[in-house]
Parts: C-alpha cells; structure tokens; sequence
C-alpha cells in the first residue's frame, strides 16, 4: 500500500515538474556593462504572463507555472534603452524536467523624452476648503489691478460692479493679509492695489465670519488676498490722471484725477483715497458697498422716490461728476482683536435723457399710451463714519459698531407728456445714527450661546416734492422718524455627538412718526405708534458622526404688534422652515430647504389720505393689514473640482403664495392710481438654473456657461371709473443662455467671447407678449510687444422692441495701453461708432413699457497711472 | 529688538538648515504625482488635502518625496517649512530598495523626526484588462493588496519605469494612478522633470535654534531609528486619538514649554509654518487616513 502511495505522489510531482517554465538571463549595454531595473516581460499576444525587472547585476528571473502553448515573446524595456524582444517557444514535447532557458541580452542606449510639466509655478492650492490661486500664473499681460488678475481665476466672476463671486456665490467678506480693512467696498483694494503686488489669493468656502461657529454648516465663500513683500512694512499707492474730450456731452472737456495711498504693516493697515472726474463713474465706482448698509433709506424717502430713470444694461448713458473722499484704517491689538475706522463722503451728479412708452390696461379693457420724454437731474452727497471694536477668538466673538451716515438729495427733471410740459423737483435730506452689538461664546462642551443688541434713529426732516404744470402747482411734504431698537439671544447646545438644540429669541421694536400732506388738496396722513414683534425660533439640528449629513428645522413663532393711532393690532404667525445638507466630498455638496413665511403688512397701509408719489401717480392705501403667506423650496447641488478648475451647479426652486389684498390699477386719463382690494389673490413661481465653468490654465483659457428657465403666475385687478374691479390672472415664463470664452491661442493675442439670449413671455385673457434679446460682445487683445496692450472690444444687442419689431445696436470701443516702469498710460476711445440711443421694451404683468435711452458720445481719454 | 531677532532669525532658518547628506543615485528623470487624501479636519468637515509628491529613480532605488523638497533640494537648500504638508498628511520620504531589499521611511512627527526601516516586500499585483488615458499615457489598469489596504493602479508601459508613487511600484510601466479602495488615498501622475537630479540620503539634520541666552546655535537633530511596523502602531496609537484633533502635541509637553521656543518660517505658498527642532508643528489636525494598516 504504502509502495503504491508513493507511485502515484511521483507521478504527480513528474506531471508537475513537466509544467513548470523558468526563464533567466543578463542584460547587459553595449559597453557590456550590466542594466539595472530592465523590465522583463514575457507576453503571448497581447497577454502578459509574467514580468520582472533586472537587478543591479543586469540578472533577471522569470517563472511559469505551466509551459504557454505557441510561440511567445520575450521583451526587454528601460526608459533610457531601446526595447529589444526575442521570440521563444517554451512547450516541447517529451520533456518531463521542469524546463530552463536562459536569455541575455545587450540593450543599446536611446534618448528619453517625457513630457515635461512646470510644478513650479503651482498655480493653485488646496488646503481643505482653502483654495490658493498663485496671482502671478494666471495673470495676462494687460492686467493692470488686482481686479483685473482675479477675472482670470477659474470660478471666480467679477461683475461690472466689482461684486466678486465664487461659483455664483457672492462673496461675504475680503481680507488682505487676513484682515477685513474694507467690508463691503472692496473695490477700493480691486482697483487700487496692482496685480503685481499680490502674490496669493485666496478662496475660502465653507467660510465662518465667527470663528466660534467653526463647526456650524456654512455655505458663505470669502476672499483673502497675500501681498508681496514690497506692498509690505512701507506705504504705496497709485496716483490717476487724465484728459478727454466728449462729442455733443454736457462737459465736452473730461478730467480725472485720484490719488491713492496705502499702508500694510502685520498691525495695521489703512488705504485712503481721493478721487474726482467728470469721466464716466471714475469716482463713483470705489465707493459700491457690495454688502449694502450705506445707504439711508427712511419712511419717507422709500414713499417718495427720485427719479434717476434708471440706467440701459449696455452703454454709457449719464453725464456725471463724481468725487469722492476716504480713510480707513484697521489696527490689530492683539492677534484675535481689532479696531477699524471707516470714514468717506461721496458725492455725484447724473444726468441722461431718456423717452419712455407706457401702456396700461385699463378697466373698460382699452389700452392706454402714456409717452414721456425727461432729462432727470439727481445730485447726491453721502457721508458715512464707522467704527468698529472686534474681538474673533475661537471660544469668543464680540464685535461692536458705531455708525453715522446722511443721505442728501435733490432731483429734477421736466417731463414732457403726451405733449405738456410739467415740472418735477424733490429734495430731500436724512440720516442715520446706530449701533450694533454682538456676542458669541463657545463652552467647553460645545455650546454657543449669543446676545446682539442694536439700536438706530433715522430721521427725514423734511422731504419736498413739487410738479407744476400749466401754472398750476401740486405735489407732496412728507417727514418720518424712526428708533428701531433688536436685542436678541440664543442658545444653541450639543446634545450627545450628533444632535444640537437651538433657542433663539428676539424683541424688534420700532417706533414711527410719518406725516405726509399733499400740497393743493391738503389730504394729511400723520401715523405714530409702535411696532413690537418678540420672536421664538426653537429648532434642532441633526448631523451624521461625519458631518456630512445635516438637517435643521426650526418653528419661526412670532407675535406680530402693530401699535399705531388708533390701531391695535396683534397677530401670532408661524414661519416654520427645514434645510438639509448633504456633503458628498470636499467638492460635492447637495442643498434642500423649505420654509413656510407669514408676513404682515406695516404702518404704510395706514396712510389712507391720497399720497402724490409722482406727477401722473396719487397713491392711497387700503388701510387694511395686508398678510401673505408664502411656501418657498429651493435645492441645489454643487460639485466643484478646483485642481481641475471644473465647477458645475444646478439650482431649482418654487414658491407658492397667498395674499389676503389684491393689487389694483385704475387708469384715467394719463393719471394712474393704485390700491388695495380686500380679495385673496395667489402666485407662483418656479425657476431652474445650470452653470458651469472650466479652465485650462496651460492654454490660459476659461470658458463659463449657464442656462435659465423659470415660469409663473399672479393676479392683478383693474378698476374701472365706476368702482367695479375686473381680476385678470398673468401668466408668465423666461429663459436665458449665457456662455462666455477667454482664451489666448498664442501669446500675443487675447480674445473674450459672450453671448447672452434671452426671451420673456407674458400672458393674460387673450393677450399675449414676446420679447426676445440676443447680446453679444467680444474683445480682442494684440501685443505688439509684452509692454504694449492694443484692445477693441465691442457689444451687439439684437432686442425685440414690439412683436415685429427689432432693433439693432453695436457699440464699439478701443483702447491702447502701454506700461512702462512705474507708469501706465492709456488712451481709451468709448461708443466709436458715436451710437446715441438704446431701446428695450419690459413687461410688467398688463403693463408694458419701452424705453429709449439717450447714449453718451463717442469719447477720448488719455489717463497715467503712476504707482508711488 | 525682540522683533528683529526673530526676524532674522526667521531668515536663517530659512536659509541656513544644513543636513547630512549622501548622494545614493542620479536620476535621469523625475516623477511628478500629486497625492490627495480624503479626510475630516478639527470640526468634522469633510476636506480633500492635496500635495505634490517627487519621484527619483535610479539603479533599482527609487525615492518617493515632497515636491517642496525636491525644488528647494535643486536650489541648494531646504526649509523645515517644505515638509509641512507631509507631517500633516503623514506621509513621509521613501526610500525603495535603500540599503538593498529593504524600505527606509523619513518621517517627522513631533518632537521628533523619525527613521523605520522594514523588508522589500514583492507587491503581488493582479494585472486587468481595463484601459484608460492619463497625462495622455495609455494606461492599463491592475490591483494589489499592500499592507492591509487593496490599491487600484493604473500603469504606463510607454514609461518603461517599474516604480510609482510612495511605497508602490514593481509593475512592469511607470504608476499614473493609484486609488485605494475606498477611495480616500489618490496619487495621480502630474508629469515629469527630465533631467540629472542627485538622490539624496539625510543622516542627519542641523538647524539654527535659539541657545537661550539670545544668541545662535547650530543644533544636530538625529532621527529616531524605529522598525517600521513598530512607528506604525505608534502613529495608530497617537494620531488616532480623538484628542490629536483639538491638540496634535496632546501627547508630550507643550513645545513652548519643553523646548523654551517656537520658530516661524515661510514655506513656498507663503504660509507662516511653527516648528520646534527641525519638526513642524501640524497647526490643522486631520483625521489620520493611514496609508497601511499593517
């Protein structure tokens, strides 16, 4: 048995060993010196069947379990080497020893070519939600400022105001060197600070003003810029000058002049500026506060409007005078406190002309044209003082704001109407005084809790509209006060790792006095009393142990106190709202929230005597508190590729609501004069948008996309002279596509692309309203020479004024620029083609209204900028 | 005064770090990757780090190291700063067959600057049939289980280089891509650097420190020499901590105290990095993602 046992064990390891398959050898170059890491592969066909590399002695080994039937190929590779190959058959019939062959080989030497990349340059970084843009690498050779360096950034947009987003987000503060100088005026640095200076920028999503709330989902993106060492330890600046002349303008001889200095130290910081022009906004431009709050908008001001006629989406159109003055100064006391002072004034004349067709629907179903033609005047001088004391530790956040600001305002503008002349005139001034202050701590344990209180005093005195026409002389007085004083507090306590409790409340309390009488008739409106809503918002939050997924609801309750005259009126709502998160990666980030909002009407619907609010419009409220109830649901999703510099985003969302009044519109005659009907009347509303956006920085070129849809529908009223009202529900949908280019196919020349189309529709009864627009507008940069930028750009607006009508405007401007040393000259050339009008027609629910706007003329200035 | 003593101070460790060094190998060419890590930082917010890894190549030993270094190393200099994004990824310099069948790691992790040592083990790596296109490479694809993680790789044999990113290699073509299986660890091929560099082996390093007195000293920094799978149970054991999170020094003296200094510099992106004796100091704790689990 046991003889028998060890037959069949050697006839099996026999069959085994006739299997096997062992290939060795050297490799060796031409100076019979050995080649090391050789790889070594045998392959049969397109299959690998094994592979080694060679050692440091060139010697190699390769092992099959089993003979490959066929011829089969020995192949010898090394980046430095020739590949070399040799074919081989390794099954022989009649061979029962495992079977050997030995390979040598002599490789002969190649030269390598890879493909070569520069890391040096590393044009962007990402350090968790940081993402760092090196300026330098993606800068063009036209760019001049800082604004100019970050349009080039892949995701980033900067809009003709200077309002900088990331990914469609506007952005919700802007550092330099980690400290917030400016706030909302930023584009004081954009503009200011060449792009030379700056080294870094940076990106922060998820960003937290508060350090505290550090682990409270954020979806706020901030910008921090890193200066170079010249910008630093020593003050800087830029100082502006030119001289133009303007065809047909009101100032036919343009000036600019601003001078610019600023100081960055690791503890303090300041820019202070001076600028003044007559040239479009040179001025007025460094003064947008992108995150509002300089304005002063009262009772009385908001009732009674000016009338600048607004502005063309393309073209320059008002003849201005702008000037303005600034400091700013922040000081860091110690390494999480600062001190900050903001002081400016402003100031700015505008005129333009513009021609205006309205029709209305009126109740006995006629439509009627009102044509005006005006040339508004506004002048405006805006000062403002801040300061600012801010404490932005880890576990506390304190900051406190003192602020005074003052609006001044005078307007005028004679229109002519369907043939008569009326003259229009407003003045008005106002101001503002307040503080604010807030608190923040975070407990060992995670708990935040928070007080804010703020208090401000606005103030009218006095506010003049006056209209005559055919001598006869009518218009309006108004005058408000307000105190509005918040105080508010929360609690917001984790509740084992994944649950959190929140408890805020708040007191609003306003106090009002509003008179408003109406020259000639005398109707007086005088309210006076109080506003009192405390509020409670207990809600929770739940998160995943990896924080990825998030979802917080809260219950809104609110008691709602209108304490005016003789009214007493107090109503509980409910404003319940619920938001998920859903983090997929660092880069993809899906959003849903929904929310149910109850909003009631405020003391302006106590102002039941008629109101003059323009020459052709009396306005009377209802007198009733109004209430609207609105369900809003919006999602989004965001995937963000930055070292791909690929962003995408896709963004829906609807509201649904109801109102317990109904707007109505009474026509007679060219007067028209709105109210308030006692009817509930609903809308909706639904609206959905893609964009997208894609660098390639080895090409410098960046291409933009993005498409939108939305639909809706409301109700209007119309009143007829007896009194009887006709409801008439609109109907309306839009869309949009926007794509964009900047690409520089050889290094001499630049080109920008952007194409806008869109279209609205508005329906009611039978009627029905389409207009489409169609804008494109190009650039084309050449570089004789590094130093010397040669640029035509130019707009295409294609808009339909009425159904069969279309109007056509291209408007064309040049440029040279030329940087030499410390210096840029430039020679700009605006509207060459001298195009002195601009016309659109909107839709707003049964009325339609066309506008034409008187263009500026073909302009010339020549401006130096000289860096100090 | 204070404030100029530091500043130039600043200066010279920038500038005047010093190390022991062995040139092992030239290669001809050098490997750009770029590594990401998927991972949570100090409030549990999901964040992808990423850095650049340099990959030299040369007589069967292959060095695996921060891009940083590499730049610096060609300028004649180096900076603790550079390595800052290796300490906080925790992924240290490999050297590949160095000395012959075995793998030396260089790794900082304060208060010190660690060296393991442990055998070349032959990856066993399943060759596919799937095929894709990195930094225009044709690419075939494969995987393989390396120490208790399973990395899915795609390779180039028109790169004719059995080495990769890190630890991985012995496939027969250059690595441009390796994913771990859940995804958390991506090393990508960003290009190449064709041209001489020297492979260069630190014995040891020297920095400048404070002596205490308000003066200068040239200070040497040994490397701890540990076994590699001994280094890893002590990572495990210290990084995994919940407490590395709020204090990555939670587990000695604060360095202030202990070492009576702490030292800023610059690294390339201009971010002011703190170090004590020639060891950055992490400042944005990460989850630890191990890149071996055993």
């Amino acid at each position: 048995m046991k003889r028998l046992l060890y037959i069949i064990l050697y006839i099996a390891l026999a069959v085994h060993a006739s299997a096997q398959v062992k290939v060795t050898g050297r490799v060796i170059d031409l100076q019979n010196k050995p080649v090391s890491d050789v790889i070594v592969k045998l392959v049969s066909g397109t299959k690998t069947l094994a592979f080694t590399s060679s050692n440091a002695k060139g010697e190699y080994s390769l092992e099959l379990k089993s003979a490959p039937s066929g011829e089969v190929t020995l192949q010898f590779t090394h980046i430095s080497y020739e590949k070399e190959s040799e074919r081989l058959t390794l099954k022989q019939s009649g061979i029962t020893n495992p079977l050997q062959r030995k390979v040598d080989m002599i490789l002969t030497p190649k030269s390598i070519s890879l493909k070569e990349v520069r890391v040096k340059a590393k044009p962007l970084w990402q350090k968790g939600d940081t993402l760092s843009h090196q300026l330098a690498s993606f800068l063009g050779k036209g760019d001049v400022t800082l604004e100019d360096g970050l349009k080039r950034l892949p995701g980033v947009d900067v809009a003709k105001s200077g309002a900088i987003s990331y990914m469609g987000t506007p952005i919700s503060q802007f550092n330099i060197e980690g400290l917030d100088l400016l706030g909302g005026k930023y584009n004081l640095a954009t503009r200011n600070i060449p792009a030379d200076y700056v080294t870094n920028v940076e990106i922060v999503r998820n960003h937290h003003s508060r350090r505290v709330e550090r682990d409270v989902p954020s979806n706020e993106v901030s910008m921090n810029i890193k200066l170079s060492k010249k910008a630093k330890f020593k003050p800087f600046g830029q100082e502006e000058v030119g001289a133009g002349y303007m065809e047909e303008g009101n100032d036919e001889l343009q000036a600019l002049l601003g001078v610019t200095g600023m100081m960055f130290t690791d503890n303090f910081q300041t820019i202070c500026s001076l600028k003044g022009s007559n040239y479009k906004s040179f001025a007025r431009t460094d003064m947008i506060d992108h995150f509002g709050g300089s304005d002063v908008t009262t009772p009385a001001t908001s009732l009674f409007g000016g009338f600048d006629g607004g502005a063309p989406p393309q073209g320059e159109c008002f003849y201005q005078r702008n000037g303005m003055a600034t400091l700013n100064g922040i000081c860091k006391l110690d390494s999480n406190t600062t001190f900050k002072v903001n002081a400016d004034y402003s100031y700015h004349r505008a005129t333009h002309d513009i021609s205006q067709s309205s029709t209305y629907l009126s109740g006995t179903g006629d439509y009627v044209t009102v044509s005006e033609q005006t040339s508004p005047l506004s002048k405006v001088h805006l000062p403002k003082l801040s300061m600012n004391y801010l404490k932005n530790a880890d576990r506390v956040y304190l900051s406190e704001t003192f602020f005074l600001k003052g609006k001044f305002e005078q307007n005028e503008g004679d229109v002519n109407t369907n043939g008569s002349l009326v003259e229009q005139r407003r003045k008005t001034s106002s101001f503002e005084v307040g503080n604010d202050l807030f608190w923040m701590d975070k407990t060992e344990k995670g708990t935040h809790r928070h007080v804010n209180a703020s208090v401000s005093f606005k103030r009218t005195p006095t506010l003049r509209l006056s209209f005559v026409n055919d001598g006869q002389t009518y218009g309006q007085t108004a005058q408000s006060s307000t105190l509005t004083v918040n105080v508010g507090s929360s609690f917001n306590i984790p509740i084992g790792k994944t649950f959190r409790l929140s408890l805020p409340v708040r007191v609003n309390a306003m106090y009002d006095d509003l008179e408003t009488e109406r020259v000639a008739t005398g109707d007086f409106n005088h309210i006076q009393g109080w506003s009192f809503t405390p509020s409670a918002n207990p809600g929770f939050e739940i998160h995943s142990r990896n924080r990825r997924f998030y979802l917080s609801a809260g219950l809104g309750a609110a008691l709602k106190g209108l304490y005016y005259n003789k009214l007493n009126y107090t109503k509980p709502v409910l404003n319940p709202s619920m938001g998920i998160n859903y983090t997929f990666s660092a880069n993809s980030k899906l959003q849903f929230s929904t929310g149910y909002t109850t909003q009631i009407g405020d003391m302006m619907t106590l102002l039941t005597e008629p109101m003059q609010v323009g020459y052709r419009t009396v306005r009377t409220s209802s007198g009733i508190i109004g209430e609207s109830n609105t369900w809003h649901t919006s999602g989004d999703w965001k995937w963000q590729l930055p070292m791909q510099y690929f962003t995408l985003s896709l963004a829906a969302a609807h509201s649904e609501g109801k109102r317990n009044t109904l707007y109505s519109q009474s026509v007679n005659g060219v007067d028209i004069s709105s109210s308030a009907l006692l009817r509930d009347t609903r809308s909706r509303s639904t609206n959905f948008t893609i964009n997208s956006t894609k660098s390639f920085p080895s090409l410098f070129a960046k291409l933009g996309a993005e498409a939108s849809y939305g639909f809706g529908d409301s109700e209007q009223a119309i009143s007829s002279s007896e009194g009887a009202a006709d409801v008439i529900k609109i109907r309306s949908n839009n869309y949009n596509l926007h794509g964009n280019a900047a690409v520089t196919p050889i290094t001499w020349l630049e080109l920008r692309y952007d194409i806008n189309y869109g279209g609205s529709q508005s329906r009611y009864a039978d009627s029905k309203n389409t207009v489409t627009s169609l804008t494109h507008s190009g650039a084309i940069h050449v570089f004789p020479i590094a130093t010397l930028d040669l640029s035509l750009d130019y707009d295409h607006v294609r808009r339909q004024i009425t159904t069969n009508q279309y109007k056509n405007m291209s408007l064309f401007n040049a440029s040279a620029q030329y940087k030499w040393k410390q210096c840029v000259f430039r020679l700009e050339l605006t509207n060459l083609l001298n195009q002195r009008h601009y016309a659109y027609t909107l839709f707003d629910g049964i009325n339609t209204y066309t506008y034409d706007y008187g263009l500026c003329g073909r302009t010339s200035m020549f401006r130096m900028t000289f860096k100090l | 005064m204070q404030k100029i003593l530091v500043m130039m101070m600043a200066f010279v460790l920038t500038i005047a770090a010093q190390a022991q060094r062995d040139t092992i190998g030239v290669s001809k060419f050098t490997a750009i990757y770029r590594y990401e890590c998927k991972t949570t930082d100090a409030d549990g917010q999901p964040v992808t780090d990423s850095m650049y890894i340099a990959v030299q190549t040369s007589g069967g030993i292959t060095k695996s190291f921060p891009y940083e270094e590499y730049d610096r190393q060609k300028k004649g200099g180096s900076r603790i700063a550079d390595g800052y994004l290796a300490a906080q990824m925790h992924i240290g310099t490999v050297f590949t067959n160095y000395p012959e069948g075995r793998i030396t790691t260089q790794e900082m992790l304060y208060p010190y600057r660690y060296m393991t040592d442990e055998p070349l083990e032959k990856q066993e790596w399943e060759l596919m049939e799937g095929q894709d296109s990195i930094c225009d490479y044709a690419c075939q694809s494969a995987y393989a289980k390396y120490h208790g993680l399973t990395w899915n790789v795609l390779y180039t044999e028109e790169v004719p280089a059995s080495i990769g990113p890190w630890k991985l290699g012995g496939l027969p073509g250059l690595i441009t891509k390796a994913t771990d299986a859940k995804g958390i660890h991506t090393f990508t091929l960003y290009g190449f650097h064709q041209e001489d560099t020297p492979i260069i082996f630190t014995q040891y390093v020297t920095w400048i420190v404070p002596d205490g007195h308000g003066k200068f000293a040239s200070q040497r920094v040994d490397y701890q020499k540990m076994k590699a799978s001994a280094f890893l149970a002590y990572k495990k054991k210290v990084l995994g901590n919940s407490r590395y999170m709020k204090n990555p020094t939670y587990y000695t003296p604060d360095p202030k105290t202990a070492f009576g200094y702490v030292e800023n510099s610059f690294n390339s992106a201009g971010d002011n990095i703190s170090s004590v004796a020639g060891v950055v100091l992490v400042s944005n704790p990460r989850q630890y993602q191990p890149l071996e689990l055993k």
